[in-house]
């Protein structure tokens, strides 16, 4: 590799990857000042297991960023199966482009016009009767599927029909079809949208915050209140799970997205 | 009369306003192995789409051993078909694409075991069964996409192009092979194809389709010998084709005068009316080429402009003095390497009269 392009990659992934770094170092550091170094510990993270409102943050974002990815992952693949196989209903544009939209939208948009949304049908229907965990799955829900649309319309546009044509031919009825060829061969998009949703959940901070109530705080904004408090090197530690985890995640989908049976 | 297992009613499919099947009414017997035979895009596909059920006709019926299936879906056709990509289950072993037909049917396990085992017995693939099909070559994967849309012994197996994708060798080994799997199982076979060859050598009916349109059927030597229109001489093999007006008919014998060449050709076993304007549809392997000047009345000079060497024969390439090029096909009888004519030099053809067809349009 010639000198220059090394230098200006090296330049490019330190920007990205510097803070980062620091951050996984200093969780490991003796020290309750973030800034001073004063050699390995491991003990930060030992404190966290002992921090029960982080602890109870991380399963609720656990179990919400669950629900949501399959839910997301079912609605987001009949949305993308819609827009691929039924390529002339009226409407086709609009709605490829309404699908397409949460990717787009400021966070700050699509959780105000959530919350604004609860608050109606809370005085209308009386639904929901406080918000909280399910608000937020249902939140996620809106914008996990959009991204799960876009994964497997990707996967069912180079899908050869042939394939479905032929299991009708001997013998399956549509439904069928669907179940025995056209899921096992999308599968790994599935199961990387799934990731995805995951990952997209766990992280998110603006839209839980607009659309959560009392006592339902997720990791993220349990993370944050915290911070505002003060920087510990026990939130360095927690991040640096956080980071592992979503990397599993991230890496977990590319890998999954990339495979694909050869047929 | 026993009803024909397959009868197109008067079909007609339009996509928009492509019409890819016009008006086709064809009937096909039990146990035939029948050719849909024609160029690219003039319907051959949309014509067995229609009959497996993936299409719905615009217009007319599709009946199916006597019984109209226009509306009945086609998982619940009596039909299979063998698709031109194969569509082998990626994600599933031989032995389950094979076996795929008949889980469908709810057998008894028992059954689909030694059923698939049979299936590909006959198509000789015995003890691949445990493989992927991504773990096959192209014959080996023709042969399984065989087996799984025979395994159910349909009334009626489809096959789209079914050789298209092998090699040359290949495909000749594999037509003969096509030809004794259905000799043994008995079914009806349609098989689209666009190389004429193939639907010579294999079928035991071929129907010419242009355009959306049947144009003739009959049996590879009823094709080839006496085309009914200038597109089927033209398209079956190569034709010489002499346009000209008749000028007398006595009996079945036709005499037709071709002013480009300047010489009236007899034609026996014909029918026509006087006056009537029409061409003689001679294939170059019925013409004689001759250095001296022969007695059959059929006869023109011509200079040789080409010859191509083809091992088995010659073509040769003439040209007469109206500028006219006919051809015509000789055995090369001798190993002698030497012909007996020349490039430039003046020949004569000559044919009988009973070798060629009128063609009419
Ligand atoms: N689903 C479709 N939508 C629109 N037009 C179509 C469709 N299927 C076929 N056609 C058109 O119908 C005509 C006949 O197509 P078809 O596939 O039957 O041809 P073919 O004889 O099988 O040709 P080939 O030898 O190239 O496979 C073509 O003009 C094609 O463009
Ligand atoms: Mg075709």
């Amino acid at each position: 590799m010639n000198v220059r392009r090394f230098t200006a990659l090296s330049f490019g992934l330190a920007f990205l990857y510097l803070p980062i770094v620091a951050l996984v170092v200093y969780s490991f550091n003796a020290s309750p000042r973030v800034t001073v170094w004063q050699g390995f510990s491991t003990r930060w993270y030992e404190a966290l297991l002992h921090n029960e409102e982080l602890i109870t943050a991380a399963f609720l974002s656990l179990r919400i960023a669950a629900i949501n990815a399959t839910i997301a992952v079912v609605l987001g693949t009949l949305a993308a199966y819609t827009l691929v196989r039924y390529p002339r209903f009226r409407g086709r544009t609009l709605f490829t482009g309404m699908v397409a939209a949460p990717l787009v939208m400021p966070e700050v948009i699509t959780g105000l016009s959530l919350l604004l949304l609860f608050v109606a049908t809370q005085s209308l229907i009386g639904w929901p009767e406080s918000r909280g965990v399910a608000t937020i799955t249902i939140a996620h829900i809106t914008f996990s599927l959009a991204f799960v649309a876009v994964v497997v319309q990707a996967r069912l546009v180079s899908f050869d029909e042939s394939l479905e044509e032929a299991a009708q031919d001997l013998g399956a009825p549509p439904w069928r079809v669907f179940f025995l060829v056209t899921l096992p061969i999308i599968a790994p998009a599935l199961v990387s949208g799934w990731l995805l949703a995951f990952t997209l959940s766990l992280d998110d901070l603006v839209i839980a915050s607009f659309v959560s109530g009392p006592g339902a705080s997720t990791l993220p904004m349990v993370v944050f209140s915290m911070v505002r408090r003060g920087l510990s090197p026990e939130i360095n530690a927690l991040a640096t799970l956080f980071i592992g985890a979503v990397t599993l995640g991230i890496v977990g989908a590319v890998l999954l997205g990339r495979r694909s049976p050869r047929s | 009369m026993t009803e024909p297992v397959v009868h197109f009613d008067r079909v007609t499919k339009r996509f928009g306003d492509v019409v890819a099947v016009d008006d086709v009414d064809l009937e096909i017997e039990e146990g035939e192995f029948f050719a849909l035979l024609g160029g690219s895009g003039c319907g051959k596909t949309t014509l067995l789409r229609l009959l497996a059920g993936f299409e719905r006709p615009t217009s007319g019926r599709v009946l199916i051993g006597g019984e109209d299936v226009t509306d009945v879906p086609a998982h619940r056709r009596p039909v299979n078909m063998m698709f031109q990509s194969y569509a082998l289950f990626p994600h599933m072993s031989v032995e389950k694409n094979v076996a795929f037909g008949l889980k469908q049917d709810g057998l008894p396990k028992a059954e689909i075991a030694t059923r698939v085992e049979e299936a590909l017995r006959l198509v000789e693939l015995t003890g691949l069964g445990g493989r992927r099909p991504d773990q096959l070559s192209g014959g080996q994967r023709q042969r399984v996409a065989l087996a799984r849309a025979l395994i159910k012994r349909p009334r009626v197996l489809l096959l789209d192009e079914p050789l298209a994708a092998l090699d040359k060798r290949l495909r000749e080994q594999t037509q003969f092979e096509l030809m004794r799997i259905q000799d043994e199982v008995g079914i009806t076979f349609i098989v689209v194809t666009h190389d004429q060859e193939e639907a010579m050598s294999l079928a035991t009916r071929i129907g010419v389709m242009r355009a959306g349109r049947i144009v003739q059927t009959g049996t590879p030597r009823e094709i080839y010998e006496t085309p009914q229109n200038r597109f089927v001489a033209d398209f079956i093999g190569s034709v010489n084709l002499l346009d000209g007006r008749v000028v007398a008919v006595d009996g079945t014998r036709v005499t037709l005068a071709v002013d480009r060449l300047g010489i009236n050709v007899i034609v026996d076993e014909a029918s026509a009316e006087v006056d009537t304007v029409c061409a003689l549809a001679l294939r170059p392997e019925k013409i004689v080429v001759s250095i001296d000047e022969p007695t059959a009345p059929n006869r023109v000079e011509g200079i040789v402009k080409e010859i191509g060497y083809l091992g088995a024969s010659c073509i040769v390439r003439v040209r007469t003095g109206s500028g006219d090029v006919l051809q015509a096909v000789q055995p090369n009888r001798q190993r002698d390497l030497s012909l007996a004519f020349e490039w430039d030099q003046r020949v004569w053809l000559s044919w009988s009269e009973a070798s060629g067809v009128l063609v009419f349009e």
